[in-house]
C-alpha cells in the first residue's frame, strides 16, 4: 500500500474551484427548485382537474427517473431536436428541475400537515378560503417545509456530484482532474470525500439548530 | 335568529341527522345533549356550513344559507363558533387570535381591535394571558380565549361545541362547563 498525499496540495487550487463551483451550483438549483416545487405544489393542490394532473405527472416523473438518466437525457438527448446547452447550464436545469419534484412534495406535506381545524376556524371567523391561506395556513406551514428544504439543500449538495460525468466542473470533476495528471486515484477520492463530508455535517449541525429554534413555543 | 327546519346530513351511507328541526331566538340558550357520535356536533357545523347539508334549510336572521347564492363569508361572521377541540392558531399570542380576523376581514384598524380584544379578554378573566401563546394556555384558559375570539367578530350568535365529561364509575354523562358567554 502507497499513500501518498505529497502531490495533492499543489492541486489545492483546483480544489477550491470545484468546491465553489458546488456551492454555487447547489443553492442556485435549490433555489430555483424551491420556487419551481411552489408552482408545482400549488398545481397539486389545486381544484382544477388538469393543473393538478400536470402537477402530479410532474412530481411522480421525476420522482420515479434517475437524476443521472434526467441529466443524459438533456445534454446528449436534446442536441438531437437542435435544444443544445452549455454543460453548467444543463447542470443548473436538471437539478433545479429534479429538485422541485421533491420540493413541491415538501410544500404539499407541510401545508397539508396543518390541522384541518386551523382552515375551518378561519372560515368560521368570516375568513375566505385564500385569506386563512395566506394568514394562518402557509405561516404554520412555513414551519414544517423550512427543515425539511434545508434537508433537500444537503442532499442536493451530495446528489450535485453527479453533473461531474458532463464535464461541469465541480469538486467531484476536479478529483478527476487531478487523478488524470498524477496517476493517483485514492488521495483526490478520499480528499473530496472528506470535503462533502465536512460541508453536509457542518450544514446539517447549522439546521438542527435552526430547527430546535424553531420549535420553541411549540411544547409546554 | 336561527332556524333549522328538516335537516339531514349523510356521510356516505351513514345518516346521522334524520331531519332535525329546532329554533332559537336571540337571547336564548340552547343545549344539545346526546350520546357521542350522535350528531350534536354536525348540526352546529351544519349551522356554521362547515359541513354541507345533505337536506333541509338553515335560515340566519331569516336569510337562506345553505343556498348557492349566498355570501357564506358574510353569513360566517354573524356566527361565532368555538370548537371542539377550539383550533386556535398555535402561532399567534392570545390577543393575535382574537384580532386577526377584525383586523382581515372586518378591516378594522389594529388599534380598536385590540381594545376589544382586551374587553373581551377582561371578560373571560385572561387579561393577564394576553402575550401567551395557547400551548402555554390550561384547557380552560384556550377555551375562554376560542370564546373571547368567536366573540371579537360580534355575531349575532354564538355556539358553543359542547363537551361531555363522563363522570368516573358512574357511566353517566355530566355536562361540563356549557354557558353561553353572549352579549
Amino acid at each position: 500500500m502507497n499513500l501518498d498525499f505529497s502531490s495533492m496540495p499543489q492541486y489545492t487550487q483546483l480544489f477550491i474551484n470545484g468546491l465553489i463551483m458546488t456551492i454555487e451550483l447547489t443553492i442556485i438549483s435549490v433555489a430555483i427548485g424551491a420556487v419551481l416545487g411552489l408552482i408545482v405544489a400549488l398545481m397539486k393542490m389545486s381544484s382544477v382537474k388538469i393543473l393538478s394532473f400536470i402537477g402530479s405527472a410532474y412530481v411522480e416523473i421525476i420522482r420515479g427517473t434517475p437524476l443521472l438518466v434526467q441529466i443524459l437525457i438533456i445534454y446528449n438527448g436534446l442536441p438531437q431536436f437542435g435544444i443544445k446547452f452549455p454543460g453548467f447550464v444543463v447542470g443548473i436545469i436538471a437539478l433545479s428541475m429534479n429538485s422541485a419534484g421533491y420540493v413541491a412534495e415538501i410544500i404539499r406535506s407541510g401545508i397539508q400537515a396543518v390541522d384541518p381545524g386551523q382552515m375551518e376556524a378561519s372560515r368560521s371567523l368570516g375568513m375566505s378560503h385564500s385569506m386563512a391561506m395566506r394568514y394562518v395556513i402557509i405561516p404554520q406551514a412555513i414551519k414544517n417545509i423550512l427543515p425539511a428544504l434545508g434537508n433537500e439543500f444537503v442532499v442536493m449538495l451530495k446528489e450535485s456530484s453527479i453533473v461531474s460525468v458532463i464535464g461541469f466542473a465541480d469538486l467531484t470533476r476536479q478529483a478527476e482532474i487531478v487523478s488524470s495528471v498524477t496517476y493517483r486515484a485514492f488521495e483526490p477520492l478520499i480528499i473530496i470525500a472528506f470535503i462533502y463530508f465536512i460541508m453536509t455535517l457542518v450544514f446539517s449541525r447549522l439546521l438542527s439548530k435552526f430547527e430546535r429554534r424553531l420549535r420553541t413555543g411549540d411544547t409546554r | 335568529m336561527i332556524r333549522v327546519d328538516n335537516l339531514h346530513k349523510k356521510f356516505s351511507n351513514f345518516e346521522v341527522l334524520k331531519g332535525v328541526s329546532l329554533e332559537v331566538k336571540k337571547g336564548e340558550v340552547l343545549v344539545i345533549i346526546g350520546p357521542s357520535g350522535s350528531g350534536k356536533s354536525t348540526i352546529l357545523r351544519c349551522i356554521n356550513l362547515l359541513e354541507e347539508p345533505t337536506k333541509g334549510d338553515i335560515y340566519v336572521e331569516g336569510e337562506k344559507i345553505n343556498d348557492k347564492k349566498a355570501d357564506i363569508n358574510k353569513i360566517r361572521q354573524k356566527v361565532g363558533m368555538v370548537f371542539q377541540h377550539f383550533n386556535l392558531f398555535p402561532n399567534m399570542t392570545a390577543i393575535g387570535n382574537i384580532t386577526l380576523a377584525p383586523i382581515k376581514v372586518k378591516k378594522m384598524d389594529k388599534k380598536t381591535a385590540e381594545d376589544i380584544a382586551i374587553r373581551l379578554l377582561k371578560k373571560v378573566g385572561l387579561e393577564d394571558k394576553k402575550d401567551a401563546y395557547p400551548v402555554k394556555l390550561s384547557g380552560g384558559q384556550k377555551q375562554r380565549l376560542a370564546i373571547a375570539r368567536a366573540l371579537a367578530m360580534q355575531p349575532d350568535d354564538a355556539f358553543r361545541c359542547a363537551h361531555i365529561r363522563a363522570g368516573p364509575g358512574d357511566g353517566q354523562g355530566s355536562l361540563e362547563c356549557h354557558e353561553r358567554t353572549g352579549e
